[in-house]
C-alpha cells in the first residue's frame, strides 16, 4: 500500500495570448482558458499507475482560486481517491510550498508527485522546495520510475544523459515529459467526479512560518515586437546558402 | 541586503559548467568589491579553482564516497558555508542541479527566489531582476530590497563570462550520503553538445519526415559546431529522444543562432527558443508562423537548402 500525494496546478492554456493590464502589475484574465499544467498530467497519471500496480490511495491537492476546482474533478475522474482544494489568491512560490507543506504534514505520505515546473511562471521551485520543507529527499526530472519494497529507482534527465537514482520512501518525484502517456477520463467518470467531495481549506487559516517576500513587482512587459523575417532569396539553393551565411557573418554577426 | 554573493559552481561530466562561470562573472559585478565566495560541487573540484580568480574564498565539496549529487546533503553543507561567510545573495546557473538545489536553500532560509533570471541589475538599495514568464510570452521585473537572503539562478548563455584577478583562499569540505544515491549515469547517445549551453542550435521538425533524414541536420550541426534540437512533433514521432525537444515541454534555449528547419513555429515551440539572439527559419510554406519571429527566412525545400548551407560552411572553412 502506497500513500500517494499528487500536487497539480491550474494554469493558463499554453495557447493563451498574454495581455498585460494597464497598470502593468498583472495580466488580463478574462477569456483565458485554464488547464492542468502539462507536467502535472504526467505526475497525476503516474500516481494512478502506482496505485493500480501496488495498491494505495491517491490524494490530489491544488492551491489556487475557486476556478482550480476543475482540475481536482479531472483527478477524481481518472482515479484519485481524495481531493483537497486550498483556496488562495496568493501565488508566491515559497508561501505555496509552506502552505501545501502544512497540509501534507497532516496526511500519510510515501510518494509526493509533482510536475517538474508549472508552465505559468516556470519557477520549478515547488518540487525540491516541498522536499526541503518536509525534510525528505527528492528526485527531479523523472522519466522512469520503478517501485519495490518501500523504495524506488528513478531515471532522471540531466545534462548529457540520464542518472539512475535510488531512494527510499518518503520522497518527492517531479515528472518530466516521457514518464508516461496520460489517459483521458471516461465520460461517466467525469459526471461522477462532479458529485464527489472535495475538501476545501482556506489558505489564510493555515499557519505557516514567517516569510518576507523582500521585494515588489516593478512591472510586467511584453517582448519587443519582431520586425518579421528578412527573406533570403536566390535562383538556386547554393545562391541562397551563400547569401544567408554572408548575412549571418556580416550583418547579424553571429558566425 | 549587503550583496555578499555566494556562487555555487557545478562540475558535470568532467567539465565546469559554463553557466557557473557566467554566474560567477555576474556575482563579481554585483559584489563591486565585497568578498565573493564560490562553492565547487562535483568530482575533482580542486581542478577548477583557477577559473575563479578574484573570488575571496573557494570551497571544495569532496564527494569522497562518490554518492553523486544528493539534494539533502548538498543543502546541509552549503547552508553552513552561507552562514560562515555571511553571504546573502546566493547564485547558481539555472541548470538541472540549479533547479534542484537553489529552491531547497531558499525554502531553508524562507527567503525569496528568482529562478532562470535573464537580467540582474544592482540598484541603489537593492537588486532588480527580470524573468521570462508564461513561456516567454511576457517578462516580469522584480525589485528586491529588504530580504535577509536572496536566491537567484541565471539563464544559461545570457550573462557574459569575464576574467578577474586575485588568488582565493581554498577550503575543503567532505560530504556524506544519506538514503539517496546515484547508481549510474548513462550518457545519451549521439548528442555531444548540451542543448542549453550551445551557441548554435540546428533544429528539425515534422518537415524532416523521418528519423534518417535528421542526418541532414546533423551534418550541418557538425560543420557549424552546433547542437541538434527537435520540435515536439519530431520527438513524439520517435525520430529523436525527449532530451532533444525544444519548447514549453522541452528545453528552453538562448543560443546566438537558432536555425529551425521544417518547423512551423507553434506557440509552444517558440516558448523554448524565442529568446535566441538570431533566428533563421527554413520552411517551404511562406505563411508558416515561424517567419513572424525569425530574423532571417528562407522559403524553400529544406532537403535542398540545408545541404547547400552545409556545403557553403564547409567551403568557408577550407
Ligand atoms: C501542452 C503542449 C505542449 C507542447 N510543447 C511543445 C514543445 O515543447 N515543443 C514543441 O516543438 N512543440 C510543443 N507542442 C506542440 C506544438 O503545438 C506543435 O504541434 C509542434 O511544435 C509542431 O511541430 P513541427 O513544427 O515540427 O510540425 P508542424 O507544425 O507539422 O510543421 C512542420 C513544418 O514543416 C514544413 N515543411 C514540411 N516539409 C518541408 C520541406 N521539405 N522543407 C521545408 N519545410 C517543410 C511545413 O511547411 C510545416 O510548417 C506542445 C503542444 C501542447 C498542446
Ligand atoms: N499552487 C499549487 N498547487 C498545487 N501544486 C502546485 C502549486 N504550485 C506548484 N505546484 C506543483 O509544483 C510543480 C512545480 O511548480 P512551480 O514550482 O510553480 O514551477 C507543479 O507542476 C505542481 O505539481
Amino acid at each position: 500500500m502506497v500513500n500517494i500525494i499528487v500536487c497539480i496546478k491550474h494554469v493558463p492554456d499554453t495557447e493563451t495570448r498574454i495581455k498585460i493590464k494597464e497598470d502593468k502589475k498583472g495580466i488580463e484574465t478574462t477569456g483565458i482558458k485554464y488547464i492542468i499544467s502539462p507536467y502535472d498530467e504526467f505526475a497525476l497519471e503516474e500516481a494512478i499507475r502506482i496505485k493500480e500496480k501496488h495498491g494505495g490511495t491517491v490524494t490530489a491537492i491544488t492551491m489556487g482560486p475557486k476556478r482550480a476546482d476543475d482540475i481536482l474533478r479531472t483527478a477524481l475522474a481518472v482515479g484519485a481517491d481524495n481531493a483537497i482544494h486550498i483556496l488562495s489568491e496568493n501565488g508566491d512560490s515559497i508561501n505555496t510550498v509552506m502552505t501545501i507543506g502544512e497540509v501534507i504534514k497532516t496526511l500519510p505520505y510515501d510518494i509526493i508527485l509533482t510536475g517538474k515546473e508549472a508552465v505559468d511562471y516556470g519557477m520549478g521551485v515547488f518540487p525540491s522546495g516541498i522536499a526541503e520543507y518536509l525534510g525528505i529527499n527528492n528526485i527531479n526530472n523523472v522519466t522512469k520510475l520503478d517501485i519495490s519494497n518501500r523504495s524506488l529507482v528513478a531515471s532522471r534527465q540531466v545534462e548529457g544523459g540520464d542518472e539512475i537514482v535510488e531512494a527510499s520512501f518518503p520522497v518527492v518525484i517531479s515528472a518530466q515529459k516521457g514518464l508516461n502517456t496520460p489517459r483521458y477520463p471516461a465520460l461517466p467518470n467525469i459526471f461522477k467526479a462532479k458529485k464527489r467531495e472535495v475538501k476545501i481549506l482556506d489558505a489564510k487559516s493555515i499557519s505557516v512560518p514567517p516569510f518576507i517576500s523582500g521585494g515588489s513587482l516593478v512591472e510586467l512587459s511584453l517582448p519587443p515586437p519582431k520586425k518579421g523575417a528578412k527573406m533570403v532569396e536566390g535562383q538556386t539553393p547554393e545562391e541562397i546558402a551563400a547569401k544567408l551565411i554572408k548575412m549571418l557573418k556580416e550583418e547579424a554577426k553571429v558566425l | 541586503m549587503n550583496i555578499i554573493p555566494l556562487v555555487i559552481a557545478e562540475v558535470r561530466n568532467g567539465k565546469m559548467k559554463k553557466a557557473s562561470q557566467e554566474c560567477f562573472s555576474l556575482a563579481m559585478n554585483l559584489a563591486s568589491g565585497s568578498p565573493v565566495t564560490v562553492v565547487i560541487a562535483g568530482s575533482e573540484p580542486e581542478k577548477y579553482v583557477n577559473m575563479f580568480s578574484g573570488a575571496s574564498k573557494v570551497y571544495l565539496l569532496n564527494d569522497k564516497n562518490k554518492n553523486g549529487y544528493n539534494p539533502k546533503v548538498y543543502t546541509e553543507s552549503i547552508s553552513s558555508i552561507i552562514d560562515e561567510t555571511k553571504s546573502d545573495v546566493i547564485m547558481m546557473g539555472s541548470t538541472v542541479m540549479g533547479k534542484d538545489l537553489l529552491p531547497r536553500l531558499a525554502v531553508r532560509y524562507r527567503s525569496p527566489i528568482m529562478p532562470d533570471s535573464i537580467m540582474v541589475t544592482k540598484k541603489d538599495n537593492g537588486i532588480s531582476i527580470k524573468k521570462a514568464i508564461y513561456a516567454s510570452k511576457a517578462f516580469e521585473e522584480y525589485f528586491y530590497f529588504e530580504s535577509e537572503h536572496l536566491f537567484i539562478s541565471t539563464r544559461v548563455n545570457v550573462f557574459p563570462v569575464k576574467s578577474f584577478e586575485g588568488t582565493p583562499e581554498v577550503i575543503s569540505r567532505d560530504l556524506a550520503g544519506d538514503g539517496y544515491h546515484v547508481r549510474e549515469f548513462s550518457q545519451s547517445k549521439g548528442a555531444t553538445i548540451e542543448l542549453t549551453e550551445a551557441m548554435i542550435i540546428i533544429s528539425g521538425g515534422r518537415g524532416l519526415k523521418s528519423s534518417e533524414n535528421f542526418k541532414i541536420i546533423e551534418d550541418l550541426a557538425q560543420v557549424m559546431g552546433a547542437a541538434v534540437g527537435a520540435s515536439r512533433a519530431a520527438v513524439d514521432a520517435g525520430w529523436k529522444p525527449q532530451s532533444y525537444q525544444v519548447g514549453q515541454t522541452g528545453k528552453v534555449v538562448s543560443p546566438q543562432l537558432y536555425i529551425a528547419c521544417g518547423i512551423s513555429g507553434a506557440i509552444q515551440h517558440l516558448a523554448g527558443m524565442s529568446s535566441s539572439r538570431c533566428i533563421v527559419a527554413i520552411n517551404k510554406d511562406p505563411n508558416a508562423p515561424i517567419f513572424k519571429i525569425a530574423d532571417y527566412g528562407v522559403v524553400g525545400d529544406l532537403f535542398q537548402v540545408v545541404p547547400a548551407i552545409t556545403a557553403e560552411v564547409r567551403k568557408g572553412k577550407e
